[in-house]
């Protein structure tokens, strides 16, 4: 792609966008003047503009740590270690969709993260397992 | 932070100024600081948590910088760096991930690493920096405007801010610049199948 050709279907993309879908073919070729190679180049554009209304909209990092649900998601077992040296499992069942905003994963209320290790083996401070107290 | 703030405020002066040699120590400062911060958060919030791109770019700007000190030109500045940092950052972590999961990693991701950039969204990232680095080649500003938006967080207005344009030059330029990188994005995907 050139400067000079980028340009070109610079100044011809946006019109179409205004007008219905059955009337852009005819606008685009009166835009391109009789250049089909430009016609084609807005014209191939055109359907992936209709598919990136979503695309990129959502900053990279905007999304973040709801580490309960991403784990849930996979892997079927999570092992948990608590305060007392105890490994629990639980099955990714146990894992609510209120996870992420709670800090209640399953039985096991999450007081302190120690740290985060690998995904599923994380060390938490406190449990509510029975038994676990 | 290593350096006084009023070091790192004058390289931005500098830069501003035409100074060429500024920008190139102001910007692993200015990584250094984003890298620190996003772990820290990842680390010490609830999950649920959601990090803000934007956020981390702010708190970075006033702990670096002596607003006093600068134009909002010299902001407009170290928000162009700073997403541009906070690119090679998220890029990183998404191709460290990738390699992982094609087999290749032999350390497992930590997971504050693995939440900044989700699974799911690793191979556009990585397909995007790419699709970015095309469209720069004829198109910088557009190319720099996915940037600021996408791996800066900055909304049309603050975009068009840190660019001294129009917000409805952004917008037009970031219709192109979706359809663009969309296409090339599928392109690349064709390829590698």
């Amino acid at each position: 792609m050139t400067p000079d050709r980028w340009q070109q279907i610079d100044r011809i993309f946006h019109g179409p966008l205004e007008r219905a879908p059955t009337e852009r073919p005819g606008f685009v070729a009166k835009g391109s003047a009789g250049d089909d190679s430009l016609k084609d180049d807005v014209e191939n554009l055109l359907p992936s503009h209709e598919q990136s209304d979503r695309f990129v909209e959502t900053p990279a990092a905007k999304t973040s740590k709801p580490a309960a649900i991403k784990i849930g998601d996979h892997e079927t077992t999570m092992n948990f270690k608590c305060q007392r040296g105890l490994t629990h499992s639980i099955h990714a069942t146990e894992v609510t969709s209120n996870a992420a905003a709670s800090p209640l994963i399953g039985v096991f209320r999450i007081l302190e993260q120690k740290g985060a290790t690998k995904l599923n083996e994380l060390i938490f401070a406190g449990c509510q397992k029975k038994g676990c107290a | 932070m290593n350096r006084p703030q009023h070091e790192l405020t004058q390289l931005l002066v500098d830069w501003g100024n035409g100074n060429q040699s500024a920008a190139d120590k102001l910007m692993p400062l200015v990584y250094d600081e984003l890298h620190r911060l996003a772990h820290h958060y990842m680390k010490h919030e609830r999950p649920g948590h959601t990090l803000q791109t934007s956020a981390l770019v702010n708190e970075a700007y006033l702990r670096l910088i002596d607003q006093n000190q600068v134009h909002w030109q010299n902001r407009g500045q170290f928000f162009g760096v700073a997403a541009q940092m906070m690119r090679r950052i998220l890029v990183d972590y998404a191709r460290s991930r990738n390699y992982q999961k094609r087999g290749g990693g032999a350390h497992p991701v930590d997971l504050d690493e693995a939440m900044i950039v989700s699974p799911e969204r690793s191979a556009e990232v990585v397909a995007l920096d790419e699709g970015l680095k095309g469209l720069e080649q004829f198109d910088p500003r557009k190319s720099k405007i996915v940037e600021l938006r996408f791996f800066g967080g900055l909304s049309i207005e603050e975009t068009a801010k840190v660019l001294d344009v129009s917000p409805g030059t952004v917008m037009r330029d970031w219709t192109l610049a979706k359809a663009w990188l969309k296409k090339d994005i599928n392109t690349q995907t064709c390829k590698s199948r």
